[in-house]
Parts: structure tokens; sequence; C-alpha cells
């Protein structure tokens, strides 16, 4: 479902190398946990992923179409949740997600069911006729999440996607996040929180300084190394 | 005030930074080829007004009243920094996002304005230059002025948007204070553009002085029926009084006093400006910081109420963009004010009666075949004065990840904002077509042809703009009037609407040689050929350039 193929990506004119030939493919059903170290390159791979950013070479395919070459189809197949919740100030919460339905096609029927089911479940529905200048940080991630969310695409892209949430929200987008993949769907996310990613992900790469340092489940990973905890492990391999 | 220097060079460096690194060639030079294309452009204008400066000279000096070019040159550069000072000041004062980082550290308020005036004050050089600079040289050069003429001239210049920037600055520190205005921004905005057109009206009457070549008794006449407005307004900004003083006087002993007293109310103004943000910058700013939510109940009905009906993206996007502009008041203004203010400027002289229309006939060419063609190149002047097409993605700003992981084409998304820029040259086109009546040119084919062409320069104008801002959107902005005023591609889209509009104007002569009878028709097909020659330009660049920001 997503596919990186010898990807790499550097910034000031070549000087700086933030993702260097990095390879992962992440399978249908499967919840993987992206980790790394801060200014490792995560992020960087998550704008490739999604068409953000360009590869400098390599493929990237999100649900069997090429990021680059059909930019629109592959972005068809993706919700994608940035690390800083962004969305246009002036609009209302409910204006953002009716535009983002809009152009994704979402037909009214299943758009009033939807984002009424996830305003629920995020506890935003009292807010959802404000102003998104009116919200907290925690309140414009749920908004992003449910604007995500809600076109119920295949892959799931979240870049960090529990912070700012409350332990509420945090714990429903767990659930989500779980039936999304039961449905044989496909979850890709980062995060620092190393419990979250050793309780939900079923394999996980760490990178570092733009490489892929370890990739596959947890027990792959604890072979050869001295830890027992993703923890443990994450520190030993980012120390080296 | 230690922290003023630091601030400043933070805000320099943030506002300028690209420009820097261009200098100092960590980023590709080639943006630096801009300069002697924007002197150039400036060119004509700056010629204009040496040329009104020497006329309004010639014809004063007579009089003894030659000192009147830098009375008139030091106010008019004035009332500029006044009228467009305040929207600006208000935005950096009020609505930058870096105050959220400077509030909590521990700086003085008085600090944080001074450091932002500063700021603002090297923008407002730019702004006066074409107006007060030609003064300046056609004095120095003209008139028998003293050794203390150039360094007092640069000293002055350097001085002059000071005050008004403070006065600016005063007015919005009270009304923010006063109204909390943060919650009631629109309205505050709105209120400040009705000042800035008030102001601008008795700019208008000023500026008469420009119209037409100069003759030695049009200046008498003027200054006859005028100089008690212009002293009038000159002692309002008492500055350009004493700045004229200065520059005027034949000796040190007679400069020097008036001088000092420019520096002092500078130096006063300045005080002025801390003391009052020590009393309420923080105030205004904390008063209304937070925008309030409802706090309201929202029934499951109601939202799938409000919960919309499916739309094209077309319109959906077109929606945003208009909800977008509309409710930022910096935007709107800016985009609006000139669209409003230009057709106030050419008919508060042809409705008093000025001398550009005294005694002519306009109606009596109503039946020339060029008429139309003229109106319609008028539109597309007043058109290109607009900044929303040549502003239009940067002012997406750090929301612009939004665009570019839509699953729309860039080209489609280009349209959308076309749309939107169209909408708003229809208001010109409005005042063109009741201009055009009321000149008694409105007849059924200059109506007719001013309509469907109008339609298609405001699509071209459109083009243009949003064809600059393709190549080169300013998104890193942090205060909305980076993306509006301050950002050069508004400038650069008038330039090549001045381009377009040569190009055109050739064409049309070309075709009034060659194929007379349809010479309209004529005119007509070629801009929309133009129209959709152009549209695939931008649309074609869209499609690249929106895959290669990276944000």
């Amino acid at each position: 479902m997503i596919e990186l193929v010898n990807v790499s990506k550097s910034y000031g004119g070549g000087t700086k190398k933030a993702v260097d030939n990095l390879s992962l493919t992440i399978r249908p059903g499967e919840i993987f946990g992206f980790l790394g170290p801060n200014g490792a390159g995560k992020t960087t791979t998550i704008k490739m992923i999604v068409g953000l950013l360009r590869p400098d070479s390599g493929t990237v395919r999100v649900g069997g179409y090429d990021v680059v070459r059909q930019p629109l189809e592959a972005k068809r197949q993706l919700a994608y949740v940035p690390d800083t919740p962004e969305v246009y100030d002036k609009l209302t919460g409910l204006e953002y997600l009716n535009f983002i339905a809009d152009v994704y096609g979402v037909p009214s029927g299943e758009r009033q069911e939807r984002i009424a089911r996830f305003a629920d479940a995020f506890n935003l529905t009292n807010a959802l006729l404000d102003r998104v200048d009116s919200y907290s940080h925690g309140m414009q991630q749920k908004l992003v999440l449910i604007s995500a969310l809600m076109r119920d695409p295949p892959v799931w892209v979240l870049d960090e996607p529990m912070v700012g949430l409350d332990p509420r929200s945090s714990h429903q987008l767990k659930e989500l996040m779980a039936e999304h993949t039961r449905r044989n769907r496909t979850l890709f996310f980062s995060t620092h929180v190393l419990e979250v990613a050793e309780r939900l992900c079923d394999r996980v790469a760490i990178i570092n300084k733009g490489r892929i340092i370890a990739c596959g489940t947890l027990d792959e990973l604890r072979r050869g190394q001295t830890g027992e905890t993703l923890e443990s492990i994450f520190l030993e391999l980012t120390e080296q | 005030m230690r922290n003023v220097w630091p601030l400043l060079r933070v805000q320099l460096i943030q506002t300028w930074r690209s420009s820097l690194q261009r200098m100092t060639g960590t980023r590709s030079r080639l943006g630096l080829l801009l300069i002697p294309l924007i002197l150039l452009a400036f060119f004509p204008l700056i010629v204009m007004f040496i040329v009104a400066y020497i006329g309004l000279y010639m014809g004063l000096e007579p009089l003894g009243q030659a000192h009147l070019v830098l009375t008139i040159a030091l106010t008019g550069g004035q009332l500029l920094c006044l009228i467009f000072g305040v929207l600006y000041v208000i935005s950096v004062f009020y609505f930058s996002q870096d105050l959220r980082l400077l509030i909590p550290l521990p700086l003085r308020p008085g600090e944080i304005a001074l450091s932002k005036l500063m700021s603002i004050l090297l923008g407002e050089y730019l702004t006066i230059a074409p107006v007060v600079l030609p003064a300046l040289g056609v004095y120095g050069v003209l008139a028998d002025v003293g050794p203390l003429y150039i360094p007092f001239a640069v000293l002055i210049y350097l001085m002059l948007p000071v005050v008004p920037l403070v006065l600016s600055a005063l007015f919005s520190l009270l009304l923010m204070r006063i109204t909390a205005l943060r919650r009631n921004r629109d309205l505050f905005r709105v209120f400040g553009a009705l000042v800035g057109v008030g102001l601008a009206i008795v700019i208008q009457f000023v500026g008469r002085f420009q119209q037409g070549g100069l003759r030695v008794e049009d200046v008498q006449r003027f200054v006859e029926a005028q100089q008690p407005l212009v002293q009038g307004v000159a002692r309002w900004l008492v500055t350009s009084t004493w700045g004229t003083q200065a520059l005027q006087a034949g000796s040190p002993a007679l400069g020097i006093p008036p001088f000092l007293l420019f520096t002092g109310i500078v130096a006063v103004s300045l005080g002025l400006l801390v003391a009052g943000a020590e009393r309420f910058f923080l105030g205004g700013l904390l008063g209304g910081d937070e925008v309030a939510s409802s706090g309201r109940q929202v029934s499951r009905p109601e939202l799938a109420e409000r919960t919309g009906k499916e739309q094209s993206p077309l319109r959906a996007l077109f929606l945003r963009e208009v909800r977008l502009l509309n409710r930022n008041p910096t935007f709107l203004m800016s985009g609006v004010i000139t669209p409003l203010l230009i057709p106030l400027f050419i008919a508060i002289p042809l409705a008093t009666g000025g001398l550009l229309v005294e005694g002519i006939d306009f109606s009596a060419g109503a039946d020339l075949p060029w008429t139309p063609a003229v109106l319609l190149g008028i539109l597309f002047l007043l058109n290109s004065t607009s900044v929303i097409p040549s502003s239009a993605i940067s002012r997406e700003g750090r929301w612009f990840w939004i665009s570019q992981s839509l699953p729309v084409a860039p080209r489609v998304q280009i349209h959308a904002k076309l749309l939107h820029s169209v909408l708003f040259s229809l208001l010109n086109l409005l005042v063109m077509g009741v201009v055009t009546v009321w000149l008694g040119l409105g007849t059924l084919r200059n109506l007719a042809v001013l309509l469907t062409g109008g339609l298609l320069v405001s699509v071209i104008s459109g083009y243009s703009g949003l064809l600059i801002d393709v190549l080169k959107p300013s998104l890193a902005w942090t205060d909305p009037q980076q993306a509006m005023k301050g950002n050069i591609n508004s400038f650069l889209a008038m330039l090549i609407n001045l381009a377009i509009v040569a190009v055109l104007a050739g064409a049309s002569v070309l075709l009034y040689l060659a194929l007379r009878p349809f010479f309209l028709p004529g005119l007509l097909i070629v801009l929309a050929l133009g129209a959709w020659f152009l549209g695939q330009i931008v649309g074609a660049l869209a499609d690249v350039r929106y895959t290669q920001y990276e944000l």
C-alpha cells in the first residue's frame, strides 16, 4: 500500500541529506510505526509520501500510484495529518470539513453521518460552528483528524497524531487506528511516544540521520540488542 | 531601550532574509536581476514627477513661492505614509504572529513598539521615494541652495516618515485599547480604511498639481486657489514647514534652527510612541486576545442541516477564496482599497470640474472607433492595481500545505482564484460603465464592447497577477501585510500588466490599420486569444510549481 524505493532528499542545494536512500514497504492491514530522534528525517519522509515534497531520487507509491507521476490518484488514496495542525483560521470548523468533503467528493449523506460520528468521538461537536481561530491546539488537531478520517481512504499517514490530544481523544484515536487496520487498510504513523508504538504497531522502523537503522517487528528488533523494551532498543540504536 | 536593536535585527532578518541570502550568495542571485527592472519601472513615474515639479517651480518662482515645491513634496510624502501606514501599522503592531513569542519575553512594550515602527520605516522610504526625491532633486538643482542642503535633504528624508507613522501608531494604540479591538477587528479595519479614504481625498486636491502639462499661468491660478489648502495641510504636518525652511535656507545660521526643530519633533514623537505603548500596547493586545467561542450546544439535527450539500471542487475552492479574503481585514482592505480609491481619484476632479475636463465635450467622441478601446485600456490599468490575483497563493501562507495535499489539479485551484479576482474586477468594470455613461459615451456599441472586453481584460489581468504569484509566492509571512503590501509580486504584476497593455495597444493599431471595419470584433478576438493563451501558461506553470514549493 505504501512503497518507498531508494528515496533520497537533500536540503540546502544538496549539502544536507535529510533522507538517504530509504526503502520501505508497508502492507495492507498493517500499523507501521516510524520512530527517530528529532531531525532524523521522519517528517521529510512523511511529506514525500503525501506529495508535499518531491524526492530527489527514488520512487514513492501509495495504493499503487506513483506520488510524483500520478499525484492526484495517490492523494485520493490517503489521509494525512501533519505534525502541526494548521487549518484556515477564518473558517468555522464545519466550513473546513465541508470544504474538504467537497474537494474529495464525499457525498452529502456520508459526510453528514461521518462528521457527526467523528465529532462526537472527539468531543468537538459544540465547537464546529465556531471559527478555527477560537480553537486550542488540541481542538485543531481533532479537526484535522476528522477531516482526514471522514474521507475513509485506504491509507492513513499520521505525523505525531497524539500530540495535543486529551487522554480520551487519544484513546479514541487508537481505537480508530486499530479498527482501520482490521479492515485490512494501511496505517503509517510517526511518534515519539514509544509505549504507544510498542503497543499498537505491527512493525516499526527507526530512522536516524536520514537512514533506516532498524526495521521489523519488536521481536525482530530485539535480536542482537541488549534491551528488551522499544525504548531501550531505540536508545541503544540511536546512540551508535 | 537597550533591547530595541536586537529586536529590530530579528525583525529585519525575518523580513529581508531572502534578499540577504541573495546578496550573500546562499540563494540564487537571479532575483537580483529584478532590481534594475524595478528601477526601470519607476523611471517613468519619477520623470513624471520631475517634470511636474519643474513646471511647478517655474510657476512659483516668479511669485517668490518656489519653496512650496518642497512643502508639497514633504507633505505629500508624509500623507502617503499616514494613509497607507494606518493599515500597515495596525497589522504589524497587533496582528503579527511573532507577538505571541515577544510578549512573554521580558521586553518593555515601548521597546517592541519602537522596533516594529523602525522595521516599517524601511518600507516607507520606498513608498515616498517617487514623490519626495524628485522634488529634493529639482529644488536642489534649480534653487540657490546653501552648503547644508544635501546633508539636510538626506537627514530630512530619513526622518520624514517617522511623525506620520507615530501618528498612525498612536491612533491604533488608543483605538485598540479602548475597544478591545481584536474582537471587532473587521469593523476596526473598515473604520481605518475610511479614515484613509478621507485623507486620500485631501491628497487628491493637493495632487491636482500633477494634472497635465503645467503652464506658468495654471500654476499661478492654482496657487491662488489652493494655497490655503496646501498651507493648511502643511501646518497640520508641521514637519513639512520646518523641513522646507531648513532646506530653503541659504546659510547654516538660517537652516540649522528649523532643522533642529524638525529633528526635535521627530524625537518627541518617538518619545510619545514609547510612552503611548507603555501605557496602552499590552492592554489593547491582551484585552481582546482570545477569540471567543460561542459556547453553545449544537444538536445533531442542526449539525446535519448545517453540513453542506455536495458541490463541485471548483465551487468549493472559490468559496474558500471568498471567505478567507472577506474575513481577514488586512487582506480585504488591501485588496479592495485600491479599486475603491482609484475611481474616487478619477471621479473627484470630474465631479468638481477640474482642469482636465473643463470645456471638453466627451460625447462628441462616442462613435469614434477608438473610444471603447481606450475605455478598455483604462479598465486594464485599473485592474492592474489590484493585489488580489498577485497575492492569491501568497495569502495561503502556512496553510498552503492544504492546497498541496488536495486531490485537485493545481490548474483547477488556480482557476478558482481567477474567478475570485474577476469578481473584484467587476467593481472596476461597474465604475468604468458609470463613468462612460456619465461622460456621454454610453452608446450601445461602447457598453457592449466594454462589457465583453472588460470581462476578457479582467481575466487577462487576473492571469498575469496569478502568473507572478505562481512563479514565486511569498508564503513565509508572519504578518498578513507581508502577503499584500509587502509582497513585491503585486508590483511585478503591475509591470507585466503595463507591458501587456503596451502590446495590446500595438496590436490594436495594427488591427485598425489592417482591418478597419472589423477593428472592434478583431480586438475582442485578440483579447480572447490572449486570455486563453495566458490561461494555458498559468495552468501549466501551476501544475509544475505547486509541487515545488517546500514549506
